[in-house]
């Protein structure tokens, strides 16, 4: 809701420009916010004006007016002074809370309705009646999800929406500690590298202004409201994939998740079928340092043994050796495109399984404590 | 401002990749230092391990003798201008430098000295009532450093901050971070692919490839003594000619033989030659287009290194002109005087300079004398 602090600040800068004091009570006859000190006791007088028929009303040496959101008596103002001056600047005092609370009420309920429509909480006939009544329009659409490496503090949702503050057709909300989403519209984003840019841009301004770690994983286009929660959950999972196979990279699409979207959804007993008829009974122990940069660095010049012994600073021989070694231990000759291949995936589903086994530990922890 | 200490710095992550191995560097206090290297060659990586936006797997990073592995980007000290920077569209040019500092809770004066300071250094005073949708592309770049400017950083962090303007601003910009380099005394570390970029701003430069440090010295000394192949070749537009020849020693004289060719080497580079037992073996000549030349003088001066060759290619610059050819199969680039007459496909005769001739181990590829 609106704070009260808010609702102070309105007042105190209508009193410096009409020096006439102003005071906000609830329909009840709590006082909310007001620029004087007040030595009356307001609550009967409220109450008995909240129960006329009048709109506005001279009592006791003040104004009083009625403010009324969607046709409900919400909040009564007083202007104290019995002057024509001061019935005039109540009217509009009254008029500038009514259109704050108006104004902020519908762009909580615009977030709030997103944040349902993200998580796919709402029946779809729900959704449209809602979206027409909060003038949310249908757009082609994409979701970002802005995964913080710590606890994100204020700063981090205050770049995000100040980034795209001047557009109402975007939303911009929260559902835990990491992450914020972004809701955008991207109907004059035409291409795929529009989307990337955009991904980057918000990486580069929160690394510069909050100056935190952050990682962006985005969803397909679509076009319906029902749908934006496919996109959210398609942002969701490039995140997670993108921790497992991609971990070096900043921004990651869904679009774009290759093999490891494959592997992601292999069941665990299916990848341990598969590791049990690439290794046999037990994954080889052999992924020293050494080992594993001679691999990669193999696989990244594409099984060329020269350039690769250049590039690693060893002889030739020295990396036919070490080849020749891993061969033995893994039964593997990755020289061969087959192999090679077989051994590449082998290495995604040991990652993906390391990955699901640790995310297991860490839930089981979190419940405990 | 600061200086800055990477000792042994390694970036491994989680699926065995290295980015940046054994990464040792000193930058002193004011230094401009400049990460150059091709794409995927850890340059940013290491930027964004200085910035604390990326962890350091090993090694020891202090900033002004202070280490700071562990240190909270935040409370690095430390300002960062990126390529895909964008300013708040909503905001005016005061509004956009002032965020950073409200967020941070700086008071109103402070904030309104700091920006009217950065502004007058960047020449933003006249814009500072402007949105940024009413600036042109340079313009937006002076105020995202602004926004750099204004928290007043001991190290100011820069990635690749020019490569989404045209040509002729990235020009402009480039001298306009020169002078501020200058007007600021700032230590500066700036990421480029461009060598033109790194070679015109920085102080010194790193030169990366595969997260490995090729070499670091002086835009000067990297052009004139480059320590390998690769250094040779990444620095210097047109890039340097390479050329494989079989080393011939008798005596004191060497002659480097390419193809039908024998180029006879001054003493100074033939000693490093005798002194590394090349006989027989093969090197890699490398050098420069500026370095070769179809004039008459050069042709007289240097009679033991004229090739007859054909042109492939023309391309006129201006004063000078590209000339592409072939040589033993090789691509071959000349750059010489626009008053030139040969043209394309016309027989030519060329000569190297010798004493600006440059050869390197063909297996190493590191350089045996420049």
């Amino acid at each position: 809701m609106l704070s009260n602090h808010k609702l102070q600040v309105t007042l105190e800068e209508i009193k410096e420009i009409s020096r006439i004091d102003l005071a906000l009570y609830s329909d009840k006859g709590k006082l909310l916010a007001s620029t004087y000190q007040s030595e009356e006791e307001m609550e009967d007088a409220i109450r008995f004006f909240a129960d006329s028929m009048a709109e506005s009303q001279m009592l006791s040496g003040c104004h009083f007016f009625k403010i009324l959101i969607e046709n409900e008596l919400e909040y009564i103002l007083l202007a104290r002074a019995s002057s024509e001056e001061a019935y005039m600047i109540g009217r509009l005092a009254a008029c500038q809370v009514r259109n704050i609370v108006s104004a902020f009420r519908e762009q909580f309920d615009r977030n709030s309705f997103m944040q349902n429509v993200v998580l796919g909480n709402m029946l779809v006939v729900d959704m449209y009646n809602k979206a027409k009544k909060l003038h949310i329009e249908t757009a082609q659409r994409v979701v970002y999800i802005i995964e913080v490496s710590q606890k994100k503090d204020g700063v981090v949702m205050e770049t995000v929406k100040n980034l795209f503050a001047s557009t109402t057709r975007d939303f911009i909300t929260e559902v835990d500690e990491r992450s914020v989403i972004l809701v955008k519209d991207v109907r004059d984003i035409e291409t795929e590298d529009g989307l990337a840019s955009l991904a980057e841009m918000i990486v580069a301004n929160l690394q510069t202004e909050a100056m935190v770690q952050v990682r962006v994983g985005y969803g397909n286009r679509v076009d319906l409201l029902q749908d934006i929660a496919r996109s959210y959950q398609e942002a969701k999972m490039a995140l997670e994939v993108g921790n497992i196979f991609y971990v070096e990279e900043n921004t990651i699409s869904y679009a774009n998740l290759g093999i490891g979207r494959l592997i992601y959804q292999i069941p665990i007993s299916l990848c341990e079928m598969f590791l049990k008829e690439v290794f046999g009974e037990k994954v080889p122990d052999i992924f020293d340092e050494e080992t594993t940069v001679t691999i990669n660095k193999f696989f990244e010049n594409n099984l060329n043994i020269s350039e690769t012994a250049r590039q690693l600073y060893v002889h030739r021989n020295t990396l036919v050796y070490r080849l020749e070694r891993i061969e033995k231990a893994l039964g593997l000759d990755i020289r061969t495109f087959e192999d090679a291949m077989l051994f590449k995936i082998a290495l995604m589903v040991i990652s993906h399984m390391n990955y699901q086994k640790s995310s297991t530990e860490q839930e089981v922890e979190g419940e405990n404590e | 401002m600061a200086s800055l200490s990477l000792k042994n710095i390694c970036k491994k992550y989680p699926n065995g990749f290295e980015a940046v191995k054994d990464f040792n560097l000193e930058i002193e206090d004011k230094e401009f230092i400049i990460f150059v290297g091709p794409s995927g060659c850890g340059k940013s990586t290491t930027l964004r391990m200085v910035a604390g936006l990326e962890e350091i797997s090993s090694g020891e990073l202090s900033i002004d003798g202070r280490v700071v592995n562990d240190v909270e980007p935040k409370d690095r000290d430390i300002a960062m201008v990126f390529q895909n920077y964008a300013l708040y569209p909503h905001m005016t040019v005061f509004d956009n430098m002032a965020f950073g500092l409200k967020l941070r809770k700086v008071p109103k004066e402070e904030i309104k000295q700091k920006v009217e300071e950065a502004a007058r250094i960047l020449d933003l005073e006249k814009l500072l009532d402007r949105k940024p949708k009413a600036l042109s592309g340079g313009q937006r770049q002076r105020v995202a450093m602004g926004r750099a400017i204004v928290r007043e950083p001991k190290v100011f962090l820069m990635d690749e901050p020019l490569s989404n303007l045209d040509a002729k601003l990235r020009v402009q910009m480039r001298a306009e971070i020169a002078s501020l380099h200058h007007r600021l005394g700032a230590t500066i570390i700036y990421v480029t692919h461009d060598q033109t970029e790194a070679m015109t701003l920085g102080t010194r430069i790193v030169v990366l490839k595969d997260g490995i440090i090729m070499q670091v010295d002086s835009p000067q000394k990297l052009y004139n003594q480059p320590n390998n192949l690769f250094v040779a070749g990444f620095i210097g537009s047109p890039q340097m000619n390479f050329l494989d020849a079989v080393c011939k020693i008798e005596g004191d004289k060497v002659s480097l033989k390419v193809g039908e060719n024998s180029i006879v080497l001054p003493p100074a580079k033939a000693k490093k030659l005798i002194d590394g037992r090349y006989n027989g073996k093969t090197v890699v000549i490398g050098i420069r287009p500026e370095d070769i030349d179809d004039s008459k003088v050069a042709l007289e001066a240097h009679k033991d290194s004229v090739f007859n060759t054909k042109v492939t290619g023309y391309e006129l610059l201006g004063s000078e002109v590209l000339l592409y050819y072939t040589i033993n199969g090789t691509s071959m680039t000349a750059k010489v005087s626009s008053n030139t007459p040969a043209r394309l496909g016309d027989p030519i005769k060329l000569a190297m300079d010798v004493n600006a001739m440059h050869v390197f181990d063909k297996e190493t590829e590191l350089t045996i004398t420049h």
